[in-house]
């Protein structure tokens, strides 16, 4: 199934077709996909990714919830206009629950904020993390999708939030800096046990042409040095629409759904689908949900 | 059960809320006088005085008062400048020194981006911002605070130093002393705190307190019979209370592996660190240049 974007011409008939295809689901317990979203380094669009994502599976009829991960240092309520009442610290405190701290957005995903300018959530101890991760459990058994905006760079805490993943999209850019952080983080994720396949968007392309460049070296190092595949989802050009971007304004997709870049968004997402299976939940399977996930991949004995 | 965020529907109801959790904003807080019209222009809703004794002037935000938040901030400001000693005799509240510099404080229950963009651009430390957000649990309302802009929000990052609010240069020697001292006992000794207070914790279970009072810093530490009361005025006294620290500190359990990070993360920040290295190979593949130090 393709992805397609939502325009005032179209949008009838591909939600047609998504109400459609959803009326055969089967009622058998659904997990949603659990899209990562990641970078070796701060600053290479990921964050601006992550919300445009978001919306864009929301504008094709998917229920999605985007979660900012990047603890601590979190943005995404920023781009999505959304001033939040509660974050991902009250319910990791215990003080709620993440359904009472995600919110609607008016660009159609919800968001579950992360805490902003607390440096002790880039902190959590496992006991915090498995917390984060029994509430993120519900979520998915609830949404099509949930997209996790990790935090940028490479910490204990952002590997376990990519362990979580179905699949990682691994933000770069042609920058030699970019480049090895990403290739680290690769490296990484490669020498977990059972880690999850990583996709590459390459972001701040100044020629045409040149993301695939750039991902065909790294993906290459990737093989020789690491053993591992990535695959390609896409570039997304250098803009000044994007880079010029003010607070307050709505998602490239939504503001500006016809220009180059927004393009260049939805073929990414098209890519993406093609590769988690539609994007669609999956059915639930036995020891698989995330926690038993992440403690597979992080070799840990069930507790209590 | 936990519910919430519940939020006062009436500006009276916020007042009521702020009033009675103040204290948990900073510990010491304490509320003197609510509301307070300085002139037609400026009413504070909330005089309190802080831990060392010094004048704090409060502000209830809510979404009618958000807009000029910026402007009553400045004309408090203004007006502190030529009214203190006037605000001094009127209020000769037992305990409120003031000869320190009377600090701002904005309490919101929520507060859009741009409010908070246009309180950071004023002069440094001209008010501190706080986000508080009630909660019911178990039948009891319970407040969580937030901080957003000012000292507050610095500290929450700083808190092996001794808090800023205690000037006192041999206070201020000695507390640094005593928390060097004990952050070297273990590095999973957590610590926590606020302008006046830290809090250190192993385990989940509390080592010890150190705040001011009267002027000097107290370390307090949980013992069989109550508490142990330490105030530290000199070399000696810092040395007790390390002592006594430590002796708590044998007689906690050792986080499990469940309740730190040890367990699961150490193998992860190895990996990572291993990851990070990367061989010339890989570096010159990628298509950087080794230079002659390699």
């Amino acid at each position: 199934m393709r992805l397609e974007r939502k325009t005032t011409t179209d949008s009838g008939s591909v939600f047609r077709r998504l109400f459609g295809e959803r009326g055969a689901r089967s009622s058998s317990p659904r997990e949603s996909q659990v899209i990562a979203i990641a970078s070796g380094k701060g600053g290479t669009g990921k964050s601006f990714l992550a919300t445009n994502l978001a919306v864009g599976l929301s504008a094709a009829g998917r229920a999605v919830t985007l979660v900012d991960g990047d603890f601590g240092l979190g943005n995404a309520h920023l781009l999505l206009g959304v001033n939040p009442r509660a974050t991902l610290q009250h319910v990791i405190a215990g003080q709620a629950s993440i359904e009472q701290v995600r919110c609607a957005t008016g660009f159609g995903p919800c968001l579950v904020p992360a805490g902003s300018g607390i440096s002790r959530l880039a902190e959590l101890s496992e006991r915090e993390m498995l917390a984060l991760v029994q509430a993120l459990s519900r979520l998915a058994a609830t949404e099509d999708v949930l997209l996790l905006d990790t935090a940028a760079g490479i910490s204990p805490q952002s590997l376990l939030t990519l362990l979580l993943a179905d699949h990682v999209v691994l933000v770069t850019n042609p920058e030699i800096a970019a480049m090895t952080d990403a290739y680290a983080l690769i490296k990484c994720l490669t020498r977990q046990p059972d880690p999850p396949p990583t996709s590459i968007v390459v972001n701040r392309v100044a020629v045409p042409g040149f993301g695939r460049a750039t991902f065909q070296r790294l993906s290459d190092v990737a093989r020789r040095f690491a053993g591992c595949d990535v695959h390609y989802l896409g570039e997304v050009p250098e803009d000044a629409a994007v880079t010029q971007r003010r607070l307050g304004q709505p998602p490239l997709l939504v503001s500006h759904p016809e220009c180059p870049t927004a393009q260049c968004l939805y073929a990414i997402l098209d890519q993406l689908s093609r590769r988690c299976g539609g994007l669609e939940p999956k059915p639930r399977a036995a020891g698989r949900e995330l926690l038993q996930r992440l403690r597979s991949r992080l070799a840990l004995q069930p507790t209590g | 059960m936990i519910s919430g965020p519940q939020l006062p529907r009436t500006r009276a109801g916020l007042l009521e809320l702020l009033a009675h959790h103040l204290g948990e904003m900073e510990r010491g807080l304490e509320v003197v006088a609510l509301g307070l019209e300085l002139d037609p222009s400026c009413t504070v809703d909330v005089l309190a005085k802080d831990a060392a004794g010094g004048p704090v002037l409060a502000f209830a935000v809510d979404q009618d008062s958000e807009a000029e938040l910026p402007s009553t901030v400045l004309a408090t400001r203004a007006w502190l400048a030529t009214g203190r000693a006037a605000l001094a005799r009127a209020c000769p509240a037992e305990g409120l020194d003031w000869e320190r510099d009377p600090r701002l404080v904005a309490l919101a229950l929520d507060l859009q981006c741009g409010t908070l963009q246009v309180l950071a651009e004023l002069p440094k430390g001209a008010v501190e911002v706080y986000r508080v957000l009630p909660f019911r649990v178990g039948g009891q309302v319970v407040v969580s605070i937030q901080s957003l802009l000012g000292e507050g929000a610095m500290q929450a990052e700083n808190t092996l130093r001794v808090p800023t609010g205690v000037t006192n240069p041999e206070a201020r020697s000695l507390g640094s002393r005593y928390l060097d001292l004990v952050g070297r006992l273990d590095p999973e000794i957590r610590v926590e705190g606020d302008r006046y207070f830290r809090v250190l914790r192993y385990g989940g279970q509390t080592l010890a307190e150190l705040g001011l009072r009267d002027g000097h810093l107290q370390v307090k530490v949980p013992a069989d019979e109550g508490v142990a009361e330490m105030e530290l005025q000199t070399r000696q006294d810092c040395t007790v209370a390390v002592d006594r620290t430590a002796r708590r500190f044998l007689e906690c359990e050792a986080p499990t592996p469940g309740q730190t990070g040890s367990s699961a993360m150490e193998p992860l920040q190895r990996s990572i660190e291993d990851a990070q290295r990367l061989s010339d190979d890989e570096v010159v593949s990628l298509g950087a240049s080794i230079d002659d130090d390699g």
